[in-house]
């Protein structure tokens, strides 16, 4: 398979030009291709001592453009995501420039170029070249990725798969003894037939007592032949299923590992999937598509160096057609590929829409369009059924002749040997068993023309499996982590922070919270609120500037150590299948009952588990009885309370509760909360009336920092938020 | 009964209360009739409500049905993606300010349109294309492509592929009988 040369000429001789404008000094380079206007073009820029140079070539009419940008005298450099094409921009005096334009194959690189740029205009340093470039095509690769999409070695994938069949080498070669035995056992029979009939059947003096003998080997090997087989198939199934196992939890453990970064990147049924179908297709490979192959593959060579040895005529003459007929079951295989695949497809739509439709029965029949929905799957399943028949048609078609056309060559053996039995060169027993052998022979091939397809399944599952395995955490541990128990001071220092390249959702981020201090965090929704809190639990970590925890670097602890000492109730509070007792001790799983207890009180949780008929042992969960928003949400806090954290987070913790509710387990917090850190956010800003500290944010930066007395009086952002939440409740409380 | 869904305004921009010019480095800009915009959402609630001709500056489109139908419904929003109105289709404007539109969306939406294929190569999850488009030549390659395929309608295809590049077949049934057994695989 030719993959599209790497770089065209016209592109290298853009990049050489644009470096001899430049004085052949550049700190980063890059590529586009698209001009102003969508079409395309060869171009590439450096930047070079603070100027930015560029060189477009237009193929079309031969023109060369060159430009060039002193980076300090634009106002700002964005990345603007169009679709299907990405641009850079910049301002001077308030007006809008383009810079070039690409199509998404660069857009990693602009959107490295734009970084740089905004780094130069700021003085800082261009850094160094923050992503990986792929060895083979030169392309620049997605973050948290290491292997190139296209360049991807497949015969290296295979191999890699190997280390997890090594624990087992000698069940699997005992295993592989056994195959070569069958192997042996099936090729050495027909030799056994013919001395059978030659010598004794059919022979003018038959030796009884050989023929006894002979009789007692066949049964003999038939024993051997079943007994190696019982004992390979079950050390296959033991093996192969405690590399399952182990592919399994290797699998698990990773996707623990991994940064939400890169959780979130895919969905949870992705992640199902590639732990649970992938590795079985793995473990297929391992122990069931590699040992035929070998074993086919024996038989094969055994067989031909047989009838090469019997007859080397006879055996060319029967090798012939081989050729010929792999290539018509590749062609079969590609074509069945194509429309069982087809069908495949169809089928797994017909599951979609079926899960879809019970998983929403709700919607479908609040707002009455069962009989859309009765129209649509059957609509569907017709769909199904018209492609499966067709499907089947064909098959039916074509596979009776492909049999035939494979028993040509047995065909051919039968004349050749027949008018050699006949000229009496050749006798009865010797036609049975080149005919034996004959068929053996197209077994594997047969057998092997599906091979291929096996294996590009696998391939597929493989490249999925270590698509993650080899994904590094995007968050670090340090070599030598603190794991020492925190006070619960935090600062920002000049913190941005963006869940991708381009765009801060956190910008410039000066902030310091005190041991003690109850802050609360205020704004609007979608201004970065939860995204500071994930970034003090280090779920992510800052893109520049300095995150601090007691004055020392987040990045210096160790992130278990560090979280063990938060407390966190989320907004969408989850609780695992299990008691509402296990739910709680989830935090810290060596309480007592009498803290699970009291922190269920603290939690004010209490009072309603109590109204529960099996009490603390009550099932809860996707399959349990079902709690309220409120009850869930008391449940979380008194999982937080139960680990005595240092830091307490609560991001809209009590929003779910009645108005009286959430005073009561407020003051149970103001208890909890002397000598610990709380951070709190809440859109009800009557919950942040105890803060020692309120900020607001605003579009990713902070906005304001105070008191509630302090920020009411410079008449800013938050006094507007607290005039808007009197307004509608009409209830006008001073503190 | 009034309609409930009459209490959400839509401004529609037309010929008659919006004029699209070019900016000095030529990107679309807008002068409006209408209210005049709040900058800022801290101040005064009480000011002044009627509608003036007014110089939005530049402004950004983007389409609200970019399958369905790309030249109605097409959203005028300013830098931080705040909406100013809708263009409810461009034959409501004519002549040089339709013409900016039109150019402004096609500089945003880059999707070539595959015409031909020249070939088509699957192996090991990855399918490789070679493709005669309206914007020539192109190779790229697609990852579990049959699910990277958006079948828009029943004979409309959008194609993305590694990168995030997109591609379209607009009719499938239009393609040359060699094109569509290539990619009846995927429909």
């Amino acid at each position: 398979m030719k993959i599209k040369p790497l770089t065209s000429p016209e592109q290298l001789r853009a990049r050489e030009k644009v470096k001899t404008t430049a004085g052949g000094k550049a700190e980063y380079g890059f590529d586009f291709n698209l001009s102003r206007n969508n079409n395309n073009v060869y171009g590439a820029a450096v930047i070079s001592c603070g100027i930015i140079y560029i060189t477009i070539i237009d193929t079309k009419d031969k023109t060369e453009k060159n430009e060039q940008l002193v980076i300090k005298n634009a106002g700002e450099f964005r990345y603007i995501n169009n679709i299907g094409c990405v641009s850079i921009e910049y301002t001077i005096n308030g007006e809008d420039y383009e810079l070039c334009r690409s199509d998404m194959s660069n857009a990693l690189a602009i959107q490295a170029a734009v970084k740089k740029m905004t780094a130069v205009k700021e003085g800082r340093s261009i850094g160094t070249n923050d992503f990986t470039v792929c060895p083979k095509c030169g392309k620049i690769l997605k973050q948290g990725s290491t292997v190139c999409l296209q360049c991807l070695d497949k015969k290296k994938l295979f191999m890699r798969l190997m280390p997890f069949a090594k624990p087992y080498t000698k069940p699997l070669v005992f295993a592989m003894l056994m195959f070569i035995l069958i192997a042996g056992i099936n090729t050495y029979l027909p030799y056994l037939n013919k001395y059978l009939i030659d010598d004794h059947i059919n022979s003018e003096s038959p030796n009884f007592s050989t023929f006894w003998f002979i009789i007692i080997a066949l049964v003999s090997f038939g024993l051997i032949k079943a007994i190696s087989q019982m004992i390979r198939q079950m050390i296959m199934s033991k093996t192969s299923n405690s590399i399952l196992v182990h592919l399994q939890k290797m699998l698990y453990e990773k996707v623990q590992q991994l940064s939400l970064t890169g959780i979130t990147r895919r969905s949870a049924g992705e992640l199902i999937t590639r732990i649970t179908s992938d590795t079985l297709v793995l473990k297929d490979f391992l122990v069931g598509l590699l040992p035929e192959l070998v074993q086919q593959l024996m038989i094969m060579i055994g067989v031909t160096v047989i009838m090469l040895i019997l007859d080397w005529q006879l055996t060319l003459i029967v090798m012939i057609p081989v050729p010929i007929m792999f290539l018509i079951f590749s062609a079969i295989r590609k074509f069945t590929h194509k429309i069982f695949h087809r069908q495949w497809q169809m089928q797994s739509d017909l599951g979609t829409l079926l899960y879809d439709v019970f998983s929403g029965m709700r919607v479908v029949k609040v707002f009455g369009t069962e009989r859309k929905e009765e129209a649509k799957f059957s609509k569907a399943a017709r769909r199904v059924a018209d492609i499966s028949q067709k499907n089947e048609l064909t098959w039916n078609m074509i596979v009776p002749f492909a049999v035939f056309v494979m028993g040509i060559g047995e065909y051919a053996v039968l004349y050749i040997v027949g008018q050699r039995i006949i000229d009496g060169t050749m006798q009865v027993g010797q036609l049975m068993q080149f005919i034996t052998y004959v068929a053996t022979i197209y077994g594997p091939i047969r057998w092997m023309a599906f091979v291929p397809r096996r294996l590009a399944h696998t391939a597929t599952s493989l490249a999925k499996v270590f698509e993650i395995i080899d994904e590094n955490s995007e968050l670090t541990e340090d070599e030598m982590p603190i794991t020492d128990d925190v006070c619960g001071n935090i600062e920002f220092r000049n913190a941005n922070f963006g869940y991708n390249n381009y765009e801060y959702v956190l910008k410039n981020i000066n902030l310091q919270i005190k041991n003690g201090e109850m802050v609360g965090l205020v704004g609007r929704s979608g201004v970065g609120k939860t995204t500071a809190i994930n970034l003090m639990m280090r779920l992510y970590d800052i893109t520049t500037g300095e995150l601090l925890v007691d004055g020392t670097n987040i990045k210096k602890y160790s992130q278990h150590a560090l979280r063990s000492q938060m407390g966190v109730v989320l907004q969408e509070t989850f609780l695992f299948n299990g008691t509402i007792f296990k739910n709680i001790i989830y935090a810290k799983p060596d309480s007592t009952r009498d803290e699970v207890i009291r922190a269920a009180k603290l939690a004010n949780a209490h009072e309603f588990i109590m109204k529960q008929p099996d009490g603390y042992n009550t099932y809860v969960g996707d399959k349990g009885h079902t709690l309220s928003g409120g009850e869930r949400q008391r449940i979380a806090i008194a999982r937080a309370i139960l680990r005595n954290p240092k830091i307490l987070i609560l991001d809209e913790a009590t929003a779910s509760l009645d108005t009286e509710t959430e005073k009561l387990i407020q003051d149970s917090l103001n208890r909890l909360i002397e000598g610990r850190t709380t951070i709190a956010i809440a859109h009800r800003l009557s919950t942040l009336r105890n803060a020692t500290k309120l900020v607001v944010f605003e579009k990713g930066t902070i906005e304001e920092v105070g008191t509630h007395d302090e920020l009411m009086r410079i008449n800013g952002r938050y006094y507007k938020l607290v005039m808007a939440q009197r307004q509608m409740s009409k209830l006008i409380k001073t503190k | 009964m009034e309609n409930f869904l009459d209490l959400a305004e839509i401004k529609y921009f037309n010929s008659e209360n919006a004029k699209i010019y070019r900016t000095k480095s030529g990107f679309a800009a807008m002068k409006a009739f209408m209210p005049p915009i709040k900058k800022d959402d801290l101040s005064e609630e009480n000011h002044d409500n009627t509608p003036d001709w007014q110089d939005l500056g530049r402004v950004y489109f983007h389409r609200m049905f970019p399958f369905d139908s790309p030249d109605e419904f097409i959203s005028v929003l300013d830098k931080d993606g705040k909406e100013y109105g809708v263009i409810r289709n461009l034959i409501d404007f004519s002549g040089e300010d339709a013409e900016i539109i039109s150019e402004t969306l096609y500089r945003k939406y880059l999707c070539p349109e595959i015409t031909k294929i020249l070939s088509l190569k699957e192996r090991l999850g990855y399918s490789y294309w070679e493709v005669e488009t309206d914007k020539g030549r192109m190779n790229f390659s697609m990852h579990d492509t049959f699910r990277n395929i958006a079948r828009v309608s029943d004979t409309r295809l959008v194609l993305s592929d590694v990168d995030g590049n997109r591609f379209s077949v607009k009719d499938t049934l239009a393609l040359d009988r060699k094109s569509y057994r290539k990619i009846e695989l995927y429909l």
